[in-house]
């Protein structure tokens, strides 16, 4: 095996090592959510071929309000679920559409999208 | 951002208005919050109101929180924000207030609407976008898959071989613009995708289309660069692949267009007006303008406006809207009567207990929104599939890079990136793509054709895991409305005359109890005359004389007001009520005559249902707001064992959502409820598949995902029958494609190289795909010859 042959492989095996990364094991940023008057934590989450951002981070006890905005033609992110707070909600590209909740339990909730592709994560501490 | 555009809009947290705080009427500051009221009598029950009392919170953020909190409005939770509890004492402010609800309704209501409307608008708008974008490709798709089958027939292949570039230069032009317009959406939502670490669906279909149209056209430009025998062109592949699933998706788009104004729906069966004595003056008032403690007199044939406690008069309502019992209730002083019912008989005066979004009705719709939006989301299998599909080919086609670039032969590199490319093109999930939305297409009209109406292919999906399913009685398992069903003489009289005499007393009574015994005379041939005297008697039965005897028909009140003796009729009462039937007592000339027995009996092919479902391995229940001996006797005619009886309306879809856990916790048993009223709406919307009976209300039929046209139970067996087969053919399907995948991406990587020294030569890629999308569309096909079976012939 020539240097070249080894670098290429090796290469080629980072490659592999990032395929597997990127889709399999990544995991999201979170975004701590920002208070606004009256006590309501407010994030501004895009949906674009995901949730950006995925991860959320929100404090026990205080009501939180989610501003999705659907920026992309495509009907995959059209409805938004959080399955545990009881809440779906039907995303017209490009409007704002609030959903409010208030989360009591810390721990780690999900909201996905309709048919269960798109995934997010409220952390609630 | 966001928060400061809401900056300047305060609502009011008590009607929930939306408050300039520069013209607000008043403020009051709470634990270092400041609070903007419309009027002075919100700001006067807001300081009345302790912190933390539910008064201020539950009318401006159902749901939201603890405290009191300033949130701006949303059309999507303030649908019924007016509350309660004005005193009426305070009329003017009172009044006040409620020009500001009524107006802070309407302008919620429009929004709702604008919101619905844009939502089908540009449903309908995307749907004619895909359809134009399907023809497209099919137009260029198709010659394209014609010459490429004409080069299986070898002169024909002969005669097109030196024309073979010029073919290739220009397919590759016009597909190009097919990738690029009727394909763009999976190009972009691919790409969103990847920068999110998400492959589904469209990925593979853009990296299998982009890169058969790359190798094609690279193939065409600069044949030298592959190895021998490689030089193939896949142009109609990419095209007809883009055609296909645009098609798949358009049709899903359209099935989902139906889309659920349910809500909508219940909330016009409301009364719009109500009649309300006000410092003894009647005067006509919407139905928002109500307040607690209002007197709101009701006619006969008139709706109830809002939920209340009758103070005078009596008369029978029928209350079906709410609880799903056909038979109207009496009432009298003292009793609840619930917004919506249909008062029948009597006028009354009520004092108004609940209004807004406080009554019964508004409960019900609040139940069906949460059910809807609580219910998990379904994966759909391909998706799950290609999530872990495309990275893994990715992983594979460096993997054959990397075996070609170190172990291949000369040109190494060359070799190397064919192979490598090959690999992502017979990935191609031309079959993979096909596998689902085939089947469905075929699985939802095969039920179709039998009179099952399925929403969407996660219903289908869903039905094929039913292990429960929950049945209403009334309307579903019943006809829903009462029949004759015994007539039993005393000694001294006869069958025939007794229920003569009986129909006759009847004749003029419009209680339905009543029009069942005509009705039930009527149908046995025997003419009903007319009664000479006739007194309906509320609460109690009928008086009148026939053929000159003095004829009383009805229950055990009105026997003991004519002091006609009981003893003899108890043992016969106690085994009909026993069998479920509503014995009315008949007496001649105050002798006890015999009794003639109504119940709502069960539908034809009930029985057979039931039967069927059970052979098909489903638990059978039957739940029912009527007392357990009548839903007893109704379950065993029927032969069910569990039974679900005294379920109050908005229970209903409380004990799904409880036997939905029970199924959970034994490994995903999922639950369907099979019923037709607007009281069944939160439990059809709460069930993993609610099953509306095609004759129930609009409502019921929005909140199911599956509508039985018929009305006959058989459908929830041929629905479960049919989704069962169409699942399995769709596994089979994927099971399919695969298998030309795992055989055909091997090849493509080079491994039968060695041996026979052939590479993914076009016509092996060609022909496996054909065969792979010829063996996809047939096995669907097959779904065209499942039959159900006849619920009868269950072994």
């Amino acid at each position: 095996m020539t240097t070249t042959n080894i670098i290429v492989t090796l290469f080629g095996f980072g490659v592999i090592g990032w395929i597997v990364w990127y889709f399999w094991l990544w995991q999201g940023e979170s975004v701590a959510a920002a208070g606004v008057a009256g006590g309501v934590q407010v994030v501004d989450v895009t949906v674009r071929g995901g949730y950006q951002p995925a991860s959320i981070v929100a404090e026990a006890g205080r009501p939180l309000r989610l501003n999705f905005t659907r920026r992309e033609a495509s009907l995959c992110g059209e409805e938004v679920v959080l399955p545990d707070f009881g809440r779906r909600a039907h995303l017209p590209e490009n409007q704002p559409v609030s959903l409010e909740s208030l989360p009591r339990e810390p721990g780690e909730y999900e909201f996905t999208c309709g048919m269960n592709m798109y995934k997010g994560k409220l952390i609630v501490r | 951002m966001q928060a400061t555009a809401m900056k300047e809009e305060f609502v009011d947290p008590v009607c929930g208005m939306k408050v300039d705080p520069a013209r607000a009427a008043g403020t009051s500051e709470r634990e270092g919050v400041r609070y903007y009221f419309c009027s002075p009598v919100c700001k006067q029950k807001f300081d009345a109101a302790g912190p933390g009392e539910p008064v201020a919170q539950a009318s401006c953020c159902a749901g939201a929180g603890e405290a009191p909190v300033q949130m701006p409005a949303t059309p999507v939770q303030l649908t019924l924000t007016r509350k309660s509890s004005a005193a009426p004492a305070n009329l003017k402010g009172a009044q006040h207030a409620h020009e500001g609800h009524a107006h802070h309704a309407h302008v919620v209501g429009r929004q709702g609407q604008g919101h619905a409307a844009s939502a089908e608008e540009s449903q309908a708008e995307s749907y004619r976008t895909m359809m134009r974008k399907f023809r497209f490709a099919s137009a260029v798709g198709v010659p394209l898959l014609l010459l490429m089958f004409a080069e299986f027939v070898p002169d024909w292949r002969h005669a097109l071989m030196p024309y073979h570039r010029l073919v290739g230069a220009v397919s590759a032009v016009v597909t190009l613009p097919v990738l690029a317009w009727s394909g763009r959406q999976f190009f972009e939502s691919a790409w969103n995708g990847l920068r999110n670490h998400n492959t589904n669906m469209d990925t593979l279909v853009a990296f299998g289309t982009g890169a058969a149209w790359v190798y094609s056209t690279v193939a065409v430009v600069a044949p030298r660069l592959f190895p021998a025998g490689t030089t193939g062109m896949y142009f109609e592949v990419a095209v007809v692949v883009v055609a296909l699933i645009l098609l798949g998706q358009a049709l899903e788009l359209r099935a989902k267009s139906r889309s659920s104004t349910a809500l909508k729906k219940l909330l016009e069966l409301q009364a719009k007006a109500a009649r309300v004595i006000r410092d003894g003056k009647e005067i006509d008032l919407p139905v928002e303008e109500v307040v607690v403690g209002d007197t709101v007199l009701v006619r006969p044939g008139e709706k109830v406006p809002v939920d209340g406690v009758i103070i005078d008069g009596q008369s029978a309502l029928d209350e079906s809207i709410v609880t799903g019992e056909s038979v109207p209730v009496d009432k009298k002083q003292g009793d609840g009567v619930i917004g919506s019912s249909v008062n029948k008989t009597g006028a009354f005066t009520f004092r108004a207990t609940k209004v807004g979004a406080d009554t019964a009705l508004a409960r019900i719709v609040r139940m069906v929104e949460q059910a809807q939006s609580s219910k998990p989301p379904i994966g759909r299998l391909v998706d799950k599939v290609s999530s872990y599909f495309v990275p893994t080919v990715m992983i594979v086609a460096v993997l054959t890079f990397l075996a070609w670039f170190n172990f291949g032969p000369e040109p190494v590199v060359n070799h190397a990136v064919v192979t490598m490319v090959a690999v992502l093109v017979i990935a191609c999930p031309c079959a993979l793509g096909l596998a689902t939305p085939i089947s469905l297409m075929v699985g939802v009209g095969k039920a179709a054709e039998h009179g099952v109406l399925i929403r969407n292919g996660e219903a289908l999906e869903s039905a094929s895991k039913l292990r429960t399913v929950v049945l209403d009685k009334t309307g579903t398992l019943t006809k829903g409305r009462p029949e004759l069903t015994d007539v039993l003489p005393l000694a001294g009289f006869d069958e025939g005359e007794l229920l003569r005499l009986a129909a006759a007393a009847d004749r003029r009574s419009e209680h339905p109890l009543a029009a069942a015994i005509v009705e039930g005379a009527r149908a046995r041939a025997i003419e009903v005359g007319e009664p000479e005297q006739f007194v309906a008697v509320p609460g109690h039965g009928v008086e009148a004389t026939v053929e000159g005897k003095r004829v009383a028909v009805g229950n055990w009140k009105l026997m003991a007001r004519a002091k006609v003796s009981l003893s003899e009729f108890e043992e016969l009462a106690a085994r009909l009520a026993d069998d479920g039937k509503t014995p009315m007592f008949v007496a001649v000339d105050s002798q006890a005559a015999g009794i003639v027995a109504v119940a709502d009996t069960l539908k034809e092919d009930s029985v057979e249902a039931v039967k069927a479902l059970r052979s098909l391995g489903i638990e059978v229940l039957m739940i029912t707001g009527d007392n357990e001996r009548t839903a007893r006797a109704v379950a065993r005619q029927a032969g069910i064992e569990r039974v679900l009886a005294e379920v109050l309306p908005d229970e209903k879809a409380r004990e799904i959502e409880r036997l939905q856990s029970e199924g959970r916790a034994r490994g995903g048993r999922l639950v369907g409820m099979v019923g037709d009223g607007i009281n069944d709406a939160p439990a059809l919307a709460q069930a993993d598949v609610g099953f509306a009976v095609g004759t129930g209300t609009d409502v019921a039929i929005e909140a199911g995902d599956v509508t039985l046209v018929g009305g006959s139970l058989k459908g929830v067996v041929t629905a479960v029958e049919v989704s069962r087969a169409t699942l399995g053919n769709i596994r089979q399907n994927l099971f399919g494609a695969f298998v030309y995948n795992v055989l055909g991406i091997p090849v493509a990587a080079g491994v039968l190289y060695p041996v026979l020294g052939l590479l993914l030569s076009p016509i092996i890629a060609g022909a496996a795909m054909a065969a792979s999308s010829i063996t996809v569309v047939t096995n669907a096909n097959r779904l065209r010859f499942f039959e159900p079976r006849p619920g009868g012939e269950v072994k």
